[in-house]
């Protein structure tokens, strides 16, 4: 696995603006979207991170049924009143769709799980849409890419549609990735035959008298994919409305994926699979006898938080506001490093279909977060 | 692993363009009485004392409120307008059926940065 310099497209700024990269620029002031460069893997280095992705799956739904069996609901800060209904959804089995590992991989040993975005995940069109086009520009004939995460949400989407009641309403917050990565998602449920409608997810109805979710119309709300993040939904006023309907609307994601969108994961995968090959060494509360470590919030987004330990001591951190939902420590790894750049490849993943792309993001800092660039990539070979 | 394209990849970009188009567009219109908090509907529905007389002050109690934010009962309204904006359909918290439809029960987490991860 390399990076490699690459001179960009002609007018590319425009070509993904048009195919739907309308979020590009960074608080900096940078472009997100980085095709000066691309990171290129072999079709070995890509099986790998496809089979690690699958392994660490099953590893996280036996750390799912761990957490439930053992009730150790306390160590991710789940509030008590969520419990049940996660232990309902998990053993009912509602529709899910996707989710986004991270992991840290160069090309040189075993991938290592960072986190897994299984509630939220976002940096969607670039990986699914937008770098297959520009590979497609670039290299016609001569490469290929790990990418058929377009293909296998279509094909999700078709599968739970007989299990789901029409029409699936998509609510997300008034932000340009939220609204377009929502977009995307209906779009290939349209695909897929399903009616959909959309909102925002401040304007999802609560009816009084009938007590139902509701739509813009009044109409009731059956189904339901939101882009908004069960951490916070259970600390809003509607969420004694989602226990008391439940199991209606059918939330997608379902509310058991709060056991796998908290780093309290990471430190119970290496309390299950001590020594695994694809986990780091990661405790809870503290980072008992590391010395080399990083320090992450529970419930952190976008490297906020974040604090990096060598040898015993502060090296940076990142500020935000995550610092109160407790914290992770995961020992340090270098495999994220390709010069002075920090890469950490997103793995996608599709229910029931396992791992179906990559997309990869990148920093000057140790840290990626909200002033990372993504950067496409091809596979040879 | 890999895959050939798709057709329905090869019109995904023109599509995405249209699905957004048909996101919510639309302000919702709440009933707020004189200190600006969110009140039942009913209240503004129902005749209200003609401003400007003696003892009612400039404005009517109860009022509608356009847009912005501020949904659940008692909270404050802010970053809209009494004045409907032009062009855009208007959300009222009633059904048609005339159920009394609460919203802003979800959201309060977004606060203009992602909730994405």
């Amino acid at each position: 696995m390399r990076r490699v310099i690459s001179t960009p497209r002609d007018n590319w700024l425009a070509t993904v603006t048009k195919q739907g990269l309308t979020y590009n620029r960074l608080p900096d002031g940078r472009d997100y979207w980085n095709e000066s460069a691309y990171y290129e893997l072999s079709k070995a280095e890509a099986k790998v991170v496809e089979d690690a992705t699958n392994e660490l799956q099953n590893m996280c739904l036996a750390a799912g049924q761990f957490v439930i069996d053992n009730a150790r609901y306390g160590d991710f800060g789940i509030p008590g009143d969520a419990t049940e209904l996660i232990r309902k959804t998990w053993t009912a089995e509602p529709p899910a769709l996707y989710g986004r590992m991270d992991l840290a991989y160069n090309g040189s040993g075993p991938p290592k799980l960072l986190e897994y975005n299984a509630d939220t995940p976002t940096a969607l069109i670039e990986a699914a849409v937008i770098q297959w086009f520009w590979m497609k520009d670039k290299f016609p004939r001569s490469a290929s890419q790990f990418n058929s995460i377009h293909d296998k949400l279509i094909w999700k989407w078709k599968d739970i549609k007989p299990y789901m009641k029409q029409p699936v309403f998509f609510a997300h917050c008034e932000l340009e990735e939220d609204t377009m990565t929502t977009c995307y998602l209906r779009q290939t449920a349209e695909d897929a035959g399903i009616e959909t409608r959309g909102l925002l997810i401040d304007q999802l109805g609560w009816d009084i008298r009938k007590q139902q979710f509701a739509g813009l119309e009044g109409e009731r709300v059956e189904t339901l994919f939101k882009l908004y993040p069960w951490e916070m939904m259970v600390k809003e006023p509607f969420w004694k409305n989602v226990m008391q309907s439940h199991p209606v609307p059918i939330w997608i994601e379902p509310i058991w994926k709060m056991l796998f969108s908290n780093k309290a994961l990471l430190a119970i995968l290496w309390e299950m699979y001590p020594d695994n090959q694809y986990l780091l060494p990661a405790y809870l509360d503290s980072p008992k006898d590391m010395l080399n470590y990083v320090k992450k919030p529970k419930l952190g987004r976008e490297g906020a938080n974040v604090g990096i330990y060598k040898s015993g001591m502060l090296q940076t951190e990142t500020d935000g506001r995550y610092a109160n939902s407790g914290f992770v420590y995961q020992a340090l790894t270098e495999s994220t490093q390709f010069g002075v750049k920090t890469a950490v490849v997103g793995s996608w993943l599709v229910a029931d279909a396992g791992a179906c792309g990559i997309g990869i993001r990148e920093a000057e800092s140790p840290i990626t977060g909200n002033f990372s660039q993504f950067v496409p990539h091809i596979v040879t070979g | 692993m890999t895959r050939r394209i798709s057709l329905s990849l090869l019109t995904v970009a023109a599509m995405l363009s249209m699905s957004c188009e048909h996101k919510p567009k639309g302000q919702v219109a709440r009933c707020v009485d004189q200190n600006g908090r969110v009140v039942g509907d009913d209240k503004c529905d129902q005749p209200q004392h003609t401003p400007g007389t003696p003892g009612w002050g400039v404005y009517p109690y109860y009022r509608w409120y356009y847009g912005g934010q501020g949904y659940a009962f008692g909270a404050p309204v802010t970053q809209g307008s009494f004045d409907p904006a032009p062009n855009l359909p208007i959300f009222r918290e009633s059904s048609p059926e005339g159920s009394a439809i609460m919203r802003g029960g979800f959201g309060s987490g977004f606060s203009g940065g992602g909730v994405g991860a």
